[in-house]
């Protein structure tokens, strides 16, 4: 995270761009349409935080098999998706269960910093955060929950 | 059923046998058994008729006949007509055609084996040892249709149904067989179930046909991956390519495994069986001791390509083609010796100086734990003389110098010995003499460790005894009193 924000502080002072501009530019190349929606700098630093707590409290399910399990069985809180899969169409099947399920998803830009936040060795192209009644990360997930659906609108 | 039918048969033997007991004057007997006869051959219609109608009723549906007709329609299409132009492939009449076609093949194959089953208990009567001869139930339908009720079966040509080496079994098992023929009415019964199996076999290939050809537009990536018809099977089972597509790749590996009771027998030995995916060109051409990791593979990237598929990602197959090598280069990889063994080199000596070095405790040790002399006398011979032993003549423990001094005693001097000497001077320091005491319960005799028995005189201390009132009664060398009587 402290490199995406170097490289972030680095295009603001290279090019004077504001933090709008920022956003279609920061992977350095096109990003698939299909990867909706995408979450910005911030939120994405934000997010892949809230995974790693996650996975240390043992809330977390890592993998899209696992994702969709977590789906079908409504335990779920919130998918997270990698938005630089190749090919992307292997894990679009999760935008449309999570519709089914009403949970909101979003994409992140790395699948190396996703697997790096769900303490994995290898790159994790979408994580499910689950339900656990009385956990501490309560009130944390239900805000990124509505951060969330605020870029659906 | 089967029992029911034998008794019947056999009550029809019995009495073929009664009426050549009976005589010619009981007319009126043979005319009641004749109605008997009549009345056991209606029950017996009955009950075929209604066996064959109630075990097999697919062929009358309503939605086999337009299945069948629209798969017919579709055969007839040109290839170049069959091209799916809509965004959404779910919409399409052809693919919901298709997946009906998926549930209309599994129906078929339970109905063929509904009539086999029926097939097989007429047939028992007349040829009982053919069903364990052919297994495969549409070979058995069309050995019993060419074969009917003729009983020589020399004259019956089953070339090209069967293979020559079971033809022959066949013909030798008819001469020996104890069947006997069968009515006319079991007879047509059995040739009509015959029929049926085989027009709903051929019913089932156009369908797969239909189906696998299909295959090729509607999932690309998978096909390329576990073949037409596997995809068909696993699109057939799953309920359609989106529900495929939103299943766990653990979900597809199980589809199509079928639950054998093994009745009590124990699992090591049977074989190991997995779903559609044990069909696959890819599973089949592994090793046997990879399969289960083959699968497991094949299932995790089937569950990709579908996953592609249902989308419409990528309608050309690129991606399937892609993970297909992916997959042959993993299964290439496992059967990869493990690299040779190198040579492992000797470890680095410990080449550290050592840290001990002589000193006076290391001096005293040695000198506490050194060989006697009398060993080293031992341990010694002299050129020329022969050393004397325990038993003699050699025999023995060697005495090698010892007891040669001239003295012809094996007893050795001691030597000086600066430890000793310090002991022995330690020890004469201290006093074990009498304390002086002369009084009749000691005595004078002291025993020393050092030098055994050693001899005192009381007298020496007599000088040191205290003068005045100690010396009459409290002294310590006081003796007894005598008192004079008054």
């Amino acid at each position: 995270m402290f490199l995406v924000t170097a490289q972030l502080c680095i295009l603001v002072l290279h090019e004077g761009k504001t933090l709008a501009s920022v956003r279609s530019t920061m992977t350095g190349e096109t990003v698939n349409p299909k990867a909706y929606p995408l979450a910005d700098a911030q939120l994405s630093i934000t997010i892949l935080d809230l995974v790693q707590q996650a996975a240390n409290y043992k809330q977390l399910k890592k993998g899209a098999n696992e994702a969709t399990k977590t789906l079908n069985r409504g335990i779920s809180e919130f998918v997270v998706m990698a938005a630089d899969t190749e090919p992307l169409e292997i894990l679009l099947h999760l935008p449309l269960l999570a519709e089914d399920k009403n949970v909101p998803y979003v994409f992140v830009p790395s699948k190396q910093a996703l697997g790096r936040a769900c303490g994995v060795t290898r790159p994790v192209i979408a994580c499910s955060v689950t339900t656990n009644e009385g956990s501490q990360l309560k009130s944390q997930i239900q805000q990124l929950k509505d951060a969330i659906e605020k870029l659906l609108i | 059923m089967a029992t029911l039918a034998d008794s019947f048969l056999a009550d029809l033997d019995e009495l073929s046998d009664n009426e050549a007991e009976i005589p010619e004057d009981n007319d009126v007997d043979a005319a009641d058994m004749e109605e008997d006869v009549d009345g056991d051959l209606a029950d017996l219609e009955n009950l075929n008729y209604d066996d064959l109608d109630s075990v097999s009723k697919l062929q009358k549906t309503q939605r086999y006949t337009d299945v069948i007709q629209k798969v017919e329609e579709a055969l007839n299409k040109k290839e170049s007509e069959v091209l799916f132009q809509v965004v959404d492939i779910e919409d399409d009449p052809e693919y919901q055609l298709i997946v009906d076609c998926n549930a209309l093949s599994v129906d078929i194959e339970n109905e063929i084996v509904i009539i086999h089953n029926f097939i097989r208990d007429k047939y028992r009567l007349k040829f009982p040892e053919l069903e364990s001869l052919v297994h495969h139930p549409i070979d058995y339908a069309r050995v019993v249709k060419k074969i009917g009720n003729e009983m020589d079966l020399t004259l019956v040509d089953l070339e090209g149904l069967l293979p020559s080496a079971i033809i022959m079994v066949v013909s030798v098992t008819a001469s020996t067989t104890t069947g006997k023929p069968l009515p006319e009415e079991v007879l047509s019964k059995t040739v009509e179930a015959c029929d049926r199996a085989l027009d709903l076999d051929s019913a089932k290939k156009k369908v797969l046909d239909f189906v696998e050809s299909r295959m090729g537009y509607i999932a690309p990536n998978l096909s390329a991956i576990v073949g037409s018809a596997v995809a068909a099977k696993l699109m057939g089972t799953a309920g359609g390519l989106a529900s495929l597509a939103k299943m766990p790749a653990c979900n597809v590996q199980l589809l199509g495994a079928k639950k054998k009771n093994l009745a009590g027998f124990s699992t090591a030995t049977s074989q190991f069986r997995v779903g559609y995916l044990e069909q696959t060109e890819i599973f089949q051409t592994t090793p046997p001791s990879l399969r289960m990791r083959a699968c497991r593979l094949l299932a995790a990237k089937s569950t990709l390509a579908a996953r592609v598929d249902s989308i419409r990602g990528d309608p050309s197959g690129k991606t399937g083609r892609a993970f297909k090598d992916e997959i042959h280069k993993k299964i290439e990889k496992w059967q990869e010796p493990p690299p040779a063994k190198q040579p492992k080199p000797l470890p680095v000596p410990d080449s550290e100086p050592k840290k001990k070095r002589g000193g006076r405790r290391l001096r005293k040790m040695k000198e506490r734990y050194a060989i006697t002399d009398m060993r080293k006398l031992a341990n010694r011979m002299q050129f020329g003389v022969p050393e004397e032993s325990s038993l003699g003549d050699g025999l023995g423990e060697g005495y090698g110098m010892l007891g040669q001094a001239g003295s012809g005693k094996l007893r050795v001097s001691v030597g000086q010995s600066k430890l000793a000497a310090k002991v022995a001077k330690k020890f004469k320091e201290k006093n074990y003499g009498s304390s002086g005491a002369t009084s009749g319960l000691t005595s004078s005799l002291a025993f020393t460790p050092v030098q055994g028995i050693e001899l005192s005189n009381p007298q020496a201390h007599a000088h040191q005894l205290g003068s005045g009132t100690q010396s009459t009664y409290f002294s310590e060398t006081g003796t007894f009193s005598k008192i004079k009587r008054t």
